[in-house]
């Protein structure tokens, strides 16, 4: 009995040491694509030094997991045999298909990353690029063009191509390159006009990746111009205020009829510059002017807005102003700072107001603000003149001691000379 | 002989006095110069603010208060719980506000969202607003920085 105990635990152990063996192996295995590919030039070479910072890579698939063969086979011919399931570099049209054989597998997919969007394929040949390529142009973007090859990163990594602040340089690559899209009837200066416009400066010079890139507006698998039936939903994801006053306005129909896009038949696309309050009301920068002339009740309009947005921001910078000087000059002014706070929301909300381009609602709220304003604008006064008479304070205090110690100085004087006398 | 020994021990007594009172007098106008234009300093840290009562909120409802310079946020959520926020959203600086028929706090300027935990769920807002400690004692609602 007793040897039979003794038996079973060797048998055990061995099991147990085998496993721990079979399972060292496994992980020490060699990748004979990488090894190979390491003693070859240029863009064979590339593949395998690339290789080491990508994201599959470090998920555990190795190469033969999108190009198939067998990569503990030292013959290279037999790891790249087709029997071992080989596949070689996929033609520009069998890329999508290739990155999507996994991509677009749920199941598959939930292995490594559940939270990870399938449907990038779905909405890949929807887009303007996927129709294209199924056409057989070889020019158009696909998987590779944006997320690069052998090197793909997270989109969370700074160094993708497709991380927030990269992409409008990313799709830039091909759009900016007048030879290179030269058979397609589209511009080349969207990313020359994004770089400039306020979207552009608050993405690329602020680092705000809350500000829209190309992707935000086109999408980004299933990228396409937004259309002129769209474009207002797309800007009203941020500017959803603005979207439905102007949904409401008496604009709205006429635009429609017109078949005129939403906002950006006032605002521009890629080009959108900082508002001003200049661009409402008649004069040169007017974009009421566009459309509106003299002799039309929107021109009138648009001069009434304009004159009630000036006063109200003109009093508030100069509240602000006040303000500023008054803490500056170490006057406490934290209450006026609160109020000032308000006001400027007040004069957010009124500029939203143009929107409605009701004339009546946006005077009458600018009325209501510029009695808040005013309040602040006289507290700022106050603090400043509080400022000012601290100062002459000062200034008396410091002669009348200067004058106080010379005629102290020319007493002890006259007490000398007397007692010398 | 002696002349000269009393006329260099005054005109040492006379530097003596000068320095002295060049001295005080740099004292005293200094400070005054540096009086006009004070060097700004820091905002002194909140320790508490008193923000109202129990009873000023019902359930759903929200208030802004004054948090130092900035604006403050107390929300009494619709189970009754109070929680607060510094109420400048992490994005361009408005002010949020709490929205009951969305159960969101809300940012007007460009539609950002947050959750009622203060977490930037939808929109540009880029990071969670700053969160604040509400204490309450007797019936009355105390806000502070969170420890």
């Amino acid at each position: 009995m007793k040897s039979a105990r003794a038996f079973l635990i060797l048998i055990t152990a061995v099991i147990f040491l085998i496993s721990l063996q079979v399972e060292s192996l496994a992980q020490n295995q060699v990748n004979t694509c990488i090894e190979c590919h390491l003693e070859l030039d240029d863009e064979l070479l590339d593949p395998a030094i690339k290789f080491a910072e990508d994201v599959h890579n470090k998920e555990g698939i190795s190469c033969a997991g999108c190009h198939g063969g067998d990569p503990t086979e030292e013959d290279a011919e037999l790891a790249m045999s087709e029997k071992n399931g080989f596949r070689a570099v996929p033609s520009i049209r069998e890329i999508p298909q290739f990155c999507g054989q996994c991509h677009s597998d749920p199941a598959y997919m939930r292995k490594y990353n559940p939270a990870l969007p399938t449907d990038q394929l779905g909405k890949y040949w929807t887009s303007q690029h996927g129709q294209k390529i199924k056409q057989g142009d070889k020019n158009v973007a696909q998987c590779i063009s944006c997320h690069s090859v052998h090197d793909i990163r997270k989109t969370s990594d700074p160094r993708s191509p497709v991380y927030d602040l990269n992409v409008p340089q990313t799709c830039s690559s091909c759009h900016s390159d007048a030879d290179y899209m030269a058979s397609y009837p589209i511009a080349t200066d969207q990313h020359a006009d994004y770089q400039e416009s306020v979207h552009g400066i608050a993405l690329l010079k602020h680092k705000d990746t809350g500000a829209p890139a190309c992707n935000d507006c086109h999408g980004n698998h299933a990228a396409t111009p937004p259309g002129v039936a769209s474009i207002g939903r797309v800007c009203y994801q941020c500017h959803l205020a603005e979207g439905e006053l102007f949904n409401v306005s008496p604009h709205k129909t006429a635009f429609d009829d017109l078949g005129e896009a939403e906002c950006s038949s006032c605002h521009g696309n890629h080009s959108i510059r900082p508002l001003t309050d200049e661009q409402v009301g008649v004069g040169d920068e007017s974009l009421c002017a566009t459309c509106h002339s003299e002799d039309d009740a929107g021109y009138e309009a648009a001069k009434a807005m304009k004159q009630a947005l000036v006063d109200l921001s003109e009093t508030y910078m100069e509240a602000r102003e006040l303000i500023d000087e008054a803490e500056r000059k170490g006057v406490g002014v934290s209450d006026e700072q609160f109020a000032l706070l308000d006001v400027r929301h007040s004069l957010i909300n009124v500029r939203k107001l143009v929107h409605a381009f009701n004339p009546d609602t946006l005077i009458s709220s600018a009325e209501r603000a510029m009695e808040a304003a005013d309040e602040v604008h006289q507290a700022g006064i106050s603090a400043v003149v509080e400022v000012k008479n601290r100062r002459k304070g000062f200034i008396l205090f410091t002669l009348v001691t200067i004058v106080l110690m010379a005629l102290v100085i020319v007493k002890i004087k006259q007490i000398e000379r007397d007692k010398v006398k | 002989m002696e002349g000269n020994k009393t006329n260099s021990r005054r005109g040492f007594l006379n530097v003596l006095l000068g320095g002295t009172l060049a001295t005080f007098f740099g004292m005293v106008i200094y400070p005054v110069i540096r009086l006009m234009e004070p060097p700004k300093l820091p905002e002194a840290d909140i320790s508490s603010v008193a923000v109202g009562k129990i009873t000023d909120l019902k359930p759903d409802q929200s208030k802004l208060f004054k948090f130092g310079r900035q604006p403050g946020l107390l929300i009494r959520t619709s189970e009754g719980e109070f929680k607060a926020f510094i109420a400048t959203c992490t994005h361009l600086d408005c002010t949020v506000q709490y929205r009951s028929d969305m159960k969101i706090i809300w940012c007007a300027c460009h539609n950002g969202q947050y959750d009622l935990n203060g977490l930037n769920v939808a929109g540009p807002p880029p990071r969670p607003l700053t969160p604040l400690e509400v204490h309450i004692k007797d019936d009355a609602i105390f806000v502070s920085p969170k420890a």
